[in-house]
């Protein structure tokens, strides 16, 4: 790591505070070899009480029907495919910060990037979760696996909710396997602290897959993570795009439309983001890591989210205009009727959220002040999941035959099973930051030294 | 791998081997040829008990995780212990029979395993030529009404035929020897052993008096028939000869009861390629109607120009025929002076093919009618009133003088007979009184209700599906109802509880005596009395020469007495009331009948309840929205009820349904809604069904009106295609001449053999909505219930779309039936994951229920919304109910999609039949629910590859199209276009 103390006048520190590599263990795993303090224990027991509440919902109208939900002959899909749909978009930003910003050696991702693949991972699983209580009959859900059976029955290949099928199963089996990959070096880490014959000993030993911590070891681990994100990485592009098409590949009006998949991904980044923002926030201070995840990460993270905002917002206006200029009288209307309708307040305040609310971000004084940062993160995702309702719902409200117009309202059951999916996500992620290293370790420790005078 | 050819020799010839014995007679021989046990698995020889073991274990282990996956309903299947000859487990039976022409037509029947399943019309009868109306439809639902008399009750107490038939008796004989009167009230009579029947049971109790009452009805017109022709009949009416129709407030084609008869006559009339020339029809009405909806000119008018109008036609008619009734010189109202001189210019240029029309309650106007009818020579052409000696009418004086002889304390006995006047007689509270003071109330009908609570004697009636009967149409046609089911109650059809309080028995016996007697001389056909008994119930039609004298000399006298009595002017305040009847419910006889009751109305697509139509722009003056709750009230009476903005209704009148608000009903109907009879008025000898001084204040409360449509504008769209007659004569692709120019990278389906098609004629259908409950009752489609409706989840797989354009005071109506469209390239098939919806080889877009998981992405992505989704389990516990199931249409369980299959199991079954005669199938052998229940014949299904087939023939031609052609999903389902008649001259575009 000799290459890593060369002095950069230009650029700053990575890790804010002076420290030694063992300071750095320390300061990272002894956060989970301690006892949990108490803001953890009831941060646990309202997202759990959450995620049962949501769990209830669902054995409800799993145990009653779909008509438990507010949908109707006219709207087949509202909260649960928007919930779908914004969990797997929140996921794209783990990916990205892991899989990309490795290939492109961006050294800052150390600190976060173990993190943002754990909020990945929960994610893509609270995103799991609707498709499967989104069908009528839940318990033949197997039936969307292409397995041979005695009946000769095959799935259809041609359904983009096949491809979302392989495209969300693929994106969470190389998401899982990486993060895992990339924990075996802290696993050993935890595994040389803990007592010896502790149950401790035994569980973090057999995660850490006999790590030696020699050399060859390291060479393999670093290519194998190299090839996990070469593989992950088309996964960014590929796994929202296939789910804009569960739209795109339609004939209705509003879906209808070939802007969908870089639209979508885009979107994906921009909220991913947010999440990223609004979770690391929280972290580094409960778990006093200020100086691992600095001003530094969370202005760059801003800045993504400018970027990725005004592409959301051209996005939206391409369609607009698309809609104007292709002369098509529905597209047209479903566009109106989304600015206009009985759903415009869904609308404005997606765009209030997501076109107008990056811009604060340009200010370094909104940048820096974590407050503000952290209000406009859950704004944006806000907005972000208001997209989603308004591309399904609005399409989908008023189509082709005024005949079959209608309204859609969401009962209390698709309330507290979104709510639910939030105390699912946050129920994993607080289990996370207890019980594995949520900063890597090891690859902190390469960028320390990174930018520290002599 | 060996070639199986095995050539011996060089120049010998090969010899060939079937099979592995033929090659290798020894098994040893060919050990090497198969893997290691494949052999002994496949001689069964070598089994060792360790297979066995690991076989036995597996079964063990698997068999309780499967069983206790799947829950397996138990049900229980019972074998004949007699096999019926004519029953055939899987084979439907058909029977003829009728339902009471005052409220039906002539049906068959379908029985499956001896359950009545299914009402079709049936296509010997001369009046309604196999059309049946909604109402027909569901009649079968309410056989299995779980609310019906279970058995005879005396006091309230179950009792037994005899004991009760005894008391009965006795006690009827007791009133006929104190002199006091036994009160006979039924509904309207057209049967001709019926009247026979009650003329023997006045004869046994001396001093019985029949009255026929109907709460709704059209006695106007018998009453006025009563004064200008002396016979107190109804008119029949025939549009076939007519090219003219003016219809002032009556709605023929839908409320009325010939609608069926009067809309294919109509439907015939509409046709723009038929010889017959120019069809119009003008309706001038005081609220939206399905006539007024279908009719070529329109007016909205207010009550007062009602009377107006009929009074200024009579009055030009008089000035240009030369034909005075009325004194010269009368003064005219000036309400309607200038629509009613324009009309009577138009009726005068069609003398003798002409026809006006009146659905006043008021006899005075209906006289007016009769003399306007008369003028224009259409007695005997358009318009009959025959000589019926086989009918008696409602007449509303004789009930109401009754109800006064029960009040003063003559009356010793009543027998009700399916009649309901505890609630729908507008004084019902002095029927309540009087009737106490009736010691013996007899009550004759199906289910219980308001009157059966306050009689003494239940006697149980069966459902026209159990009995028999016969009823005389004039002039010539009698048709015959026959049981075709045994009584699912002990109940007992109320001719029978006639006969056996005389002693006497078994009222089918009666019915062929009285046709040996009254028609046996009157045919010819058949020689025999027993062929004609057989053929004639077997047909369940009769012709006789009995050929009912058509009356055309009219007693002129009477009309100036009752012009002068219309004249009248009555001051008018506040807003007139106008009660209804809604085109399926009626005067509400059926209303605990879930089919009924979830059948949008055709013209407000509002379910299960009724509402206060009102003016749209007084609604909005007032702060009045859809669902406002108003309290209503003249004084005397006040209801709550919401209000329905309704396009087409006068300002100064509101309309309120009757048939709803009962007290006591099935759980269907019990509590739904408003009554809307105490509204009614007795006078001038007829109960008025209009009454004005009527204010509605705003109560702050509002409700959810369960409508399947709730966006009533087609937002300029292409949807529904339509011209004028006029530019169609020139053109007959007006209307229709833009059609989307398709590419597609894909050839298609393979279109070979029989591939299937609809044509829609959008000119014939009138939007009455029966082919809805056809469809439901062939389809085991769920009655989802208010609620569910109000949440757009209502299950028809047919919808009809109803929209308006223009002037909201007065709009332009469209209806469009709507089902699964069939498409070709189907959006929806696409996009299941599991392939649960496909194609089939005759071009069906078939739902595949078991292999459904429910992801409802078919049903985003079809662009009709046709299809429906159980939400839920839809309750089948109601195991009478249960017993309409159609057993060859499967019952779709929750979390599974549903939606049209063109009635496949009636297209197998067309051609299984064709295969087994050998014979191709001939083009209209199959035919679907809805098309076979259209009475306006608007819905022909064929073979698209039979270049002879009448659906063919109709897409080629120029009035074709496809709803959403552009999108290129190629439907099956295809549109004529709608062509009014219109006239411009009349000032509506």
């Amino acid at each position: 790591m000799a290459g890593h103390d060369a002095v950069s006048p230009l650029r700053q520190p990575l890790v804010t505070k002076d420290r030694k590599y063992g300071e750095v263990t320390q300061d990272i795993l002894g956060q989970i070899e301690g006892k949990p303090n108490k803001i953890w224990f009831v941060a646990l027991a309202i997202s759990s009480a959450v995620l049962l509440m949501g769990f209830l919902a669902v054995a409800y109208q799993i145990k009653t029907g779909i008509g438990t939900w507010g949908l109707n002959k006219t709207i087949g899909w509202a909260f649960d495919i928007t919930n779908f749909v914004f969990w797997v978009g929140i996921g794209h930003a783990g990916t990205l910060i892991s899989a990309i910003l490795l290939l492109f050696r961006q050294k800052w991702r150390t600190s976060v990037n173990r993190a943002a693949e754990a909020m990945t991972i929960f994610a893509v699983m609270c995103a799991g979760v609707f498709p499967l209580i989104h069908m009528g009959r839940p318990w033949l859900a197997h039936w969307v696996f292409p397995y041979p059976n005695t009946r000769q029955l095959w799935v259809n290949f041609r359904s983009p909710l096949l491809w979302d099928v392989f495209a969300i199963s693929t994106y969470f089996t190389v998401s899982a396997v990486f993060w895992y990959i990339g924990m075996i070096p802290d696993f050993a880490s935890l595994r040389d602290r803990a007592e010896e014959g502790s149950i401790k000993k035994m569980i973090y030993s057999a995660l850490s897959l006999s790590w030696t911590g020699s050399n060859r070891a390291w060479h393999r681990y670093e290519i194998l993570c190299l090839i996990l994100a070469g593989l992950a990485a088309p996964l960014v592009v590929s796994v929202h795009t296939i789910v804009s098409m569960d739209f795109a590949t339609s004939v209705i009006p509003g879906w209808h439309t070939t802007i969908f998949p870089p639209y979508f991904v885009a979107g994906a980044v921009f909220s991913g983001f947010a999440m990223v923002l609004t979770l690391l926030i929280i972290t580094r201070k409960v778990m006093n890591f200020e100086h691992y995840i600095t001003m530094g990460h969370i202005e760059a993270m801003c800045k993504v989210i400018i970027l990725t905002g005004m592409m959301v917002g051209l996005a939206y206006m391409t369609e607009f205009f698309t809609a104007w200029y292709s002369g098509n009288p529905y597209e047209k209307y479903v566009f109106m009727n989304r600015a206009t309708g009985p759903y415009a307040w869904a609308y404005w305040t997606m765009v209030s959220c997501n076109v107008i609310s990056p811009h604060f971000l340009w200010f370094k004084k909104i940048r820096t002040n974590l407050v503000a940062v952290f209000i406009l993160s859950i704004v944006v995702n806000i907005g972000m999941w208001f997209e989603r309702f308004v591309i399904i719902v609005t399409s989908l409200h008023r189509d082709y035959l005024p005949s079959s117009w209608a309204m859609y309202t969401p009962t209390k059951i698709e309330i507290m099973t979104l709510l639910g999916s939030f105390g699912l996500f946050f129920t994993m992620f607080l289990l996370f930051v207890r019980f594995l290293p949520t900063i890597n370790v090891a690859e902190v420790k390469t960028v320390i030294k990174f930018a520290r005078k002599k | 791998m060996k070639n199986p050819t095995e050539i011996k020799k060089a120049g010998q010839t090969p010899t060939y081997w079937k099979d592995v014995e033929d090659k290798f007679p020894d098994p040893a021989s060919f050990k090497g040829e198969f893997a290691d046990g494949e052999l002994d698995r496949y001689y069964g020889t070598n089994n060792s008990r360790r297979d066995f073991l690991k076989l036995m274990g597996f079964s063990f282990a698997t068999v309780p995780l499967a069983s206790s996956c799947i829950r397996i309903p138990v049900k229980k299947a019972l074998p004949y212990l007699e096999k019926s000859d004519q029953v055939v487990p899987g084979v439907a039976n058909w029977y003829a029979t009728a339902m009471d022409p005052s409220l039906g037509s002539a049906l068959l029947v379908k029985t499956r395993e001896g359950r009545p399943i299914k009402i079709e019309g049936n296509n010997s009868s001369p009046i309604t030529l196999g059309g049946t109306s909604a109402y027909d439809q569901s009649s079968v639902l309410s056989l299995y009404d779980s609310s019906r008399f279970k058995g005879p009750m005396l006091d309230g107490h179950a009792k037994d035929w005899n004991s009760i038939d005894a008391d009965l008796k006795q006690k009827l004989m007791a009133a006929v020897e104190a002199g006091k009167e036994i009160a006979l009230i039924t509904a309207t009579q057209s049967s001709p052993s019926t009247l026979a029947l009650i003329e023997e049971f006045k004869k046994y109790y001396k001093t019985t008096s029949h009255t026929v009452y109907e709460p709704h009805s059209d006695s106007a017109v018998i009453a006025a028939n009563q004064v200008t022709f002396g016979k107190a009949v109804s008119n029949r009416y025939d549009l076939s000869n007519a090219n003219l129709v003016v219809s002032v407030n009556s709605d023929f084609l839908g409320a009325g009861c010939g609608a069926v008869e009067m809309t294919k006559q109509y439907s015939k009339r509409k046709d723009p390629d038929a010889k017959k020339g120019a069809f119009k029809h003008i309706q001038l009405e005081t609220l939206m109607t399905l006539s007024g909806a279908n009719a070529d000119v329109r007016f909205t008018i207010s009550p007062a120009e009602e009377k107006g109008v009929l009074l200024n036609i009579l009055g030009a008619l008089q000035r240009e025929t030369k034909n005075f009734y009325t004194p010269t010189g009368e003064s005219l109202p000036s309400e309607g002076r200038e629509a009613g001189i324009k009309i009577a210019e138009e009726l005068l240029q069609n003398r003798g093919k002409s026809l006006l029309l009146s659905g006043s309650h008021s006899t005075s106007l209906q006289v007016i009618v009769n003399a306007i009818n008369n003028l224009l020579g259409n007695y005997g052409k358009t318009l009959h009133v025959y000589d019926n000696p086989y009918f008696k009418g409602a007449d509303d004086k004789s009930f109401v003088e009754l109800v006064e002889r029960m009040d003063s304390g003559k009356v010793g006995a009543v027998i009700l007979w399916d009649c309901n006047p505890a609630y729908n007689y507008s004084e019902s509270e002095n029927f309540k009184g009087a009737l106490a003071k009736v010691a013996t109330r007899v009550f004759i009908g199906m289910t219980p209700d308001e009157t059966s609570e306050l009689t003494t004697h239940i006697l149980p009636e069966l459902h026209y599906l159990e009995s028999w009967n016969d009823y005389f149409v004039a002039p010539n046609t009698v048709l015959y109802a026959q049981a075709v089911v045994r009584p699912i109650f002990d109940a007992r059809q109320g001719q029978d509880s006639l006969l056996s309080l005389m002693g006497r028995s078994d009222f089918s016996a009666y019915l062929q005596a009285n046709m040996d007697k009254n028609f046996y001389k009157l045919q010819s056909k058949y020689a025999t009395t027993s062929g004609l008994w057989d053929h004639s119930i077997h047909d369940g039609t009769l012709q006789v020469n009995l050929n009912t004298k058509s009356l055309s000399d009219m007693d002129k006298n009477q009309v100036a007495h009752h012009f002068a009595m219309a004249k009248r002017a009555s001051a008018s305040n506040g807003f007139t009331l106008l009660t209804y009847q809604k085109s399926h419910i009626r005067q509400g006889r059926m209303i605990n009948n879930p089919w009924l009751l979830e059948l949008p109305d055709p013209i407000t697509k509002a379910t299960w309840m009724n509402y206060l139509m009102i003016n749209p722009a007084v609604a909005r003056a007032m702060g009045l929205k859809t669902g406002d709750v108003v309290s209503l009230s003249d004084g005397k009476f006040s209801a709550e009820v919401p209000v329905l903005s309704q396009p087409g209704v006068h300002k100064e009148t509101v309309a309120l349904a009757v048939g709803f608000g009962r007290s006591v009903a099935g759980k269907a109907a019990k509590g739904r809604g408003v009554n809307a009879y105490p509204t009614m008025r007795y006078m001038a000898g007829t109960f008025q069904n209009n009454k004005d001084g009527f204010s509605l204040t705003k109560t702050g409360k509002s409700v959810v009106i369960p409508q399947t449509q709730t966006h009533h504008s087609m937002e300029g769209r292409d949807l529904i295609r339509e011209t004028t007659l006029e530019e169609y004569s020139s053109n007959p692709k007006a209307g229709n001449e833009e059609h989307a120019h398709l590419i597609s990278m894909w050839g298609g389906h393979e279109k070979t053999g029989h591939q299937w098609a609809m044509a829609i004629d959008l000119n014939k259908c009138t939007g009455c909505s029966g082919c809805i409950v056809s469809c439901s009752a062939e389809n085991n489609v769920p009655v989802v219930g208010p609620e569910e409706v109000a949440n757009r989840r209502e299950m028809h797989w047919i919808r009809l779309d109803r929209y308006y354009k223009g002037d909201e005071n007065n709009p332009e109506v469209s209806f469009q039936p709507v089902m699964c469209q069939h498409c070709d390239n189907a959006p929806c098939e696409t996009v299941c994951p599991v392939m649960a919806t496909a194609q089939s080889s005759d071009g069906l877009n078939q739902q595949v229920y078991n292999r459904c998981v429910g992801t409802r992405y078919c049903a985003n992505n079809c662009p009709y919304k046709v299809r429906r989704f159980n939400w839920f389990d839809y309750p089948h516990d109601d195991k009478y109910e249960n017993m309409v199931l159609n057993p060859d249409v499967v019952v779709r369980s929750r979390g599974v999609m549903e939606k049209c299959s063109m009635c496949v199991h009636r297209i197998q079954e067309g051609k299984l039949q064709a295969k087994k005669d050998g014979i191709d199938l001939p083009d209209g052998a199959i035919k679907l629910a809805c098309q076979q229940s259209c009475p306006a014949d608007a819905i022909v299904f064929g073979d698209m590859n039979d270049p002879d087939s009448k659906v063919s023939k109709l897409l080629k031609g120029p009035r074709n199209y496809r709803i959403l052609e552009e999108l290129n999903v190629q439907p099956r389902v295809n549109y004529l276009t709608k062509i009014r008649n219109k006239d411009e001259s009349y000032g509506r575009s």
